[in-house]
């Protein structure tokens, strides 16, 4: 082989269809492959456009769609529990001791040994007209009068209440009072109701 | 669509000779016209940013692309049932003459080396002209012809300058 065969080979081979000279259909072609490339760049840049815009609402309107996995709110707008009529915790205390009683009967009476001085006594009646009367160590407490009432703070002492040693609270009801009426008048106790006492100690901190 | 200005008369006197060095690198008259057009649909969307003659910006096309179709191509054959009629001769080269047999060999030359030497004998460009059509290096130019040409003189079926052996 020597080289002037390659250049005649190669001029040869490349030379036989003359028919392959027509250069408007050649141009036709092009032009459809112009036009094809177009429609490829557009379409490709459609996509584009659109994947990114699907993108932009996705980000928009997914977290909308998410499950939300907040827990949802419990039932109870308080999440203090109610024991026998009254809070758990309520004026700074948390209940150690709770009797209730429904009338006829008109006496409740509760023993606790208290670990503090700082001491809630509360009573509830169905009926706030009911009368009470609380009685401490056998003691008669100063006041008397509508049920439903609380007596917070210290000077518990004076009754005989010591931390550490037994105190019992008795709660009776007296009777009732006409609404339109003040003072001690007492008439007779309604037939059916509850009432309760009971007594809490002052939580640290909250005083 | 507006042709550019010059397209036109561009592929009327240019293409003919580009269509056979398309040719001569496919070997298949049909695939060497799309590539050329090919070529050509790339050109005229660049055609106002070239600057000078276009025809060695098509040419690069055409190499390029042809080196990709390649590529993307080559394990692309289709498989068939039939098989082509063989040759009923004892000898398979019996009756082809060396310049057959230099066409053949040619055409079992790896494509870049094919297109060095389609490049230098038939374009008849320079070893840095074939550089810049094939972006590499004017070595790289000289070390592939090279090799191609000692693959054909070396080439069982061709005897040493052109006698058969």
């Amino acid at each position: 082989m020597n080289l002037t065969d390659l250049t005649q080979v190669l001029d040869e081979r490349s030379g036989e269809p003359a028919a392959q000279d027509r250069h408007d259909e050649r141009l036709r072609g092009v032009r459809a492959k112009v036009v094809a490339r177009r429609r490829r760049r557009i379409a490709t840049w459609t996509t584009c456009a659109v994947v990114a815009l699907g993108g932009v609402v996705a980000a928009a309107v997914l977290p909308g769609l998410r499950p939300d996995v907040t827990p949802a709110p419990a039932d109870s707008t308080s999440p203090v529990r109610i024991i026998d009529g009254f809070p758990e915790y309520a004026n700074g205390a948390r209940l150690v001791a709770v009797e209730s009683a429904a009338l006829p009967k008109r006496r409740v009476e509760l023993t606790i040994v208290p670990t503090t001085l700082d001491l809630v006594v509360s009573t509830r009646c169905d009926d706030p007209l009911l009368q009470e009367k609380l009685s401490i160590n056998g003691h008669d407490f100063l006041s008397h009068g509508d049920c439903g009432t609380v007596q917070l703070g210290s000077g518990w002492d004076k009754y005989d209440v010591a931390v550490g040693k037994p105190a019992t609270f008795v709660l009776t009801i007296t009777g009732t009072r006409p609404l339109d009426q003040s003072g001690e008048i007492h008439t007779q106790v309604p037939a059916s109701g509850t009432f309760g006492l009971a007594i809490g100690e002052r939580t640290p901190g909250t005083r | 669509m507006i042709t550019p200005e010059g397209f036109d008369e561009f592929v009327a006197t240019r293409s003919p000779r580009l269509l056979r060095t398309a040719f001569l690198l496919t070997r298949d008259w049909a695939l060497a016209e799309d590539l050329l057009q090919t070529a050509l649909a790339r050109a005229w969307e660049a055609w106002r940013r070239i600057e000078g003659d276009p025809e060695p910006y098509v040419r690069r096309i055409i190499v390029n692309a042809n080196a990709s179709w390649w590529r993307r191509r080559w394990r692309g054959e289709v498989p068939t049932a039939d098989l082509p009629e063989v040759a009923a001769e004892a000898d398979r080269y019996s009756g082809l003459d060396d310049r057959d047999r230099l066409w053949r060999a040619l055409g079992r030359l790896p494509r870049r080396q094919r297109a060095v030497l389609v490049l230098r004998y038939f374009e008849d460009l320079s070893d840095a002209e074939v550089a810049e059509v094939l972006r590499c290096s004017v070595g790289t130019v000289k070390s592939q012809a090279s090799r191609a040409v000692a693959k054909l003189r070396l080439d069982e079926t061709l005897a040493p300058e052109g006698m058969l052996r």
